[in-house]
């Protein structure tokens, strides 16, 4: 397993929820659009290997999480991962009413958490759960532990790795026509200089090279949107081997979206499980065209089996048939989405074990 | 030729350079963000490193439009008793002479054309029928080069910027109408980066003597708001031209350094 780390030359804008709403951006970078923008860059450079590249792309790849430092940041896992009501009363306020007050503030921070650094999301994967005071909150909603702090000095500073701001752009009329003018607002995600996203990839055996060629052209090319303008640029910080979690147990815990496949064993999946779900949609490449929305699951879902998940393909042949003789579309392809799983090994959350008993 | 060969990637160059504000830049920044105190109209900004910049947005557009407008190429939309579109503004006159009117004009989409090869068309106006035609030129962002100086700098007064004041008087009362106009000062240097796709037969000296045009004429304009009263007067000074084909991605190659004519003009003295 590789683990890229990916340093932005400029802003980024992602947003594959099909909202149409320039003014919204997503702060990571889903698997699916991950995945499909490498197979556009795979295609490009290695026309041969089209299109099964997108039907059944030799690689695996989870989303791309942000990375501040040397700190490597993993989603909030689906399930309780707090441990605060327990260590209120003993160190907590004495008055009963302070106590409560206390409590409630920490349960409010604890809802701003979205990020977790490697060793609490370790320890997480390993069946425990994070006390609230052996972890420190930083902008941006990550999570940290006391010992890590002062090891980073990007993180240490107390600035934001990333910022998500809005620029006001505007589209000019050629001739000066009035009317013709449109103001709007577009969504950027500004990275400090030793901040980005990283993501793990597992490569078909041999096609390692390939990979990382269409990584280095999807890097120069941009992610996301508005790349004439430049954004979504990125260069290759780093390549590095990536040992698997060392969590003893029977579970999985998606670092990918995931729909699954028919024939999985969905019952098996299912006999322990926390989970969240997002809806993806969005647009079919050089097109007009709308994807159909799809629900998967989102990144920190726990199963007990191995998820593995499916290529979704978005338009089917009587489709693009219709599309072709009526619209005159020049649409060619299934538009495939990928939807597998890429999963890390889990213990059992304590949390689902006391649910179930 | 089908679509396929026709826009197969063959190569992507790469110029790079410094581009440098001769007069005080204004490239507007989101007046939400204004602070008491500070300027009526603010400057983009890094949020981060609170540094400006040049949007490579607002430099794509200026050269687009320029570019554009120099060929007579732009797609320009007629009145409802007129609903055909005219794709060159010499083909204009007889429509209006026959009483039409003008109803907007946007950019190029007629695939023959300069500005539509260069710039790209976009999607919801794509020809139905025939190649698709991609967008070729990236424009990134252009980052500040010389904070340093501009910290040290004796004259201006917000972070790295001056403020202008500009007074617009009555002309009947007298009365003067004040504003504040927040500006990157002169001798402020930015990195820009373009950016090259090129595809099939396409011919490196044709697009790249279509960027350097493009880039005399914003030379010859101005960059970002209040040109007419001398600002945003910008020279680009070409550093590096360099080019990456499939075969370096694929091999992971450093690009390869272009023996190209940049024509003087983009050499700063």
């Amino acid at each position: 397993m590789k683990l890229f780390r990916l340093k932005f030359r400029s802003a980024l804008h992602v947003d594959s929820r099909g909202s149409g709403e320039p003014e919204s951006a997503e702060e990571f970078v889903r698997s699916d659009t991950l995945s499909v923008a490498l197979a556009l860059a795979w295609a490009a450079l290695f026309p041969e290997d089209a299109p099964g590249v997108f039907s059944d792309p030799p690689f695996k790849v989870s989303s791309a999480f942000p990375y501040a430092g040397s700190t490597l940041l993993f989603p909030v896992p689906a399930w309780n991962i707090w441990r605060q009501t327990a260590r209120l009363q003993p160190h907590g306020p004495k008055n009963a009413h302070d106590a409560e007050a206390r409590s409630l503030q920490i349960r409010k921070d604890l809802k701003k958490v979205r990020w977790l650094s490697r060793p609490l999301f370790e320890q997480v994967l390993q069946g425990g759960r994070i006390d609230w005071e052996e972890m420190e909150l930083l902008p941006g909603g990550i999570a940290v532990s006391n010992t890590e702090l002062h090891g980073t000095e990007l993180l240490g500073s107390g600035a934001a790795p990333w910022v998500l701001s809005e620029r006001q752009r505007v589209s000019v009329d050629r001739l000066g026509i009035p009317g013709g003018e449109g103001l709007f607002f577009f969504a950027l995600q500004f990275f400090a200089p030793d901040a980005g996203l990283f993501f793990m990839a597992d490569a078909a055996k041999g096609q390692d090279a390939r990979l990382r060629a269409a990584l280095n052209f999807l890097g120069d090319q941009g992610l996301g949107a508005d790349r004439s303008s430049g954004l979504g640029s990125f260069e290759v910080r780093s390549e590095e081997e990536f040992e698997p979690f060392a969590a003893a147990g029977k579970g999985w815990v998606t670092m990918s979206l995931y729909n699954p496949d028919p024939k999985e064993d969905l019952q098996g999946l299912t006999v322990k499980t926390a989970y969240g779900l997002t809806t993806r949609s969005g647009w079919i490449h050089q097109s007009t065209l709308g994807r159909p929305p799809i629900r998967a699951f989102t990144e920190g879902s726990y199963f007990s089996l191995r998820p593995e998940g499916r290529i979704v393909p978005m338009l089917g042949q009587t489709l693009i048939t219709e599309l072709r003789q009526t619209l005159n579309l020049r649409i060619g392809h299934s538009a495939p989405r990928d939807f597998r799983a890429f999963a890390v090994p889990c213990s059992e959350p304590p949390e689902l074990m006391e649910a179930a008993s | 030729m089908s679509d396929a060969t026709q826009f197969e990637f063959k190569t992507r160059l790469f110029v790079s350079g410094t581009i440098t504000a001769l007069t005080g830049l204004h490239i507007g920044g989101n007046s939400t963000e204004m602070a008491i105190g500070g300027a009526d109209q603010i400057v983009v900004r890094d949020p981060l490193t609170n540094h400006p910049y040049i949007p490579g947005s607002s430099l794509r557009g200026k050269m687009r439009s320029l570019f554009e407008r120099m060929r007579g190429e732009m797609t320009v939309k007629l009145d409802k008793s007129e609903k055909r579109e005219v794709t060159r503004l010499e083909e204009l006159g007889p429509h209006l002479a026959s009483g039409a009117k003008l109803k907007s004009a946007g950019p190029a989409s007629d695939s023959g054309q300069a500005s539509a090869k260069l710039f790209g068309v976009p999607i919801d106006r794509q020809p139905k029928e025939g190649a698709f035609i991609p967008q070729r030129l990236v424009v990134r962002d252009a980052m500040l080069l010389n904070a340093d100086l501009l910290e040290e700098a004796r004259n201006t007064d917000m972070p790295l910027t001056e403020v202008k004041t500009e007074v617009a008087i009555d002309r009947i009362t007298s009365q003067a109408n004040p504003r504040q106009i927040e500006r990157v000062p002169a001798g402020a240097a930015f990195g820009f980066s373009f950016v090259l796709n090129l595809y099939g037969k396409d011919s490196e000296q044709e697009y790249l003597g279509w960027l350097f045009e493009c880039m005399q004429l914003l030379q010859d304009d101005y960059l970002g708001g209040h040109g007419s009263r001398g600002y945003g007067r910008v020279q680009f000074d070409v550093a590096s031209v360099t080019a990456k084909t499939a075969r370096h991605y694929r091999e992971n190659l450093e690009p390869e350094a272009l023996e190209v004519q940049v024509p003087e003009a983009l050499r700063r003295p």
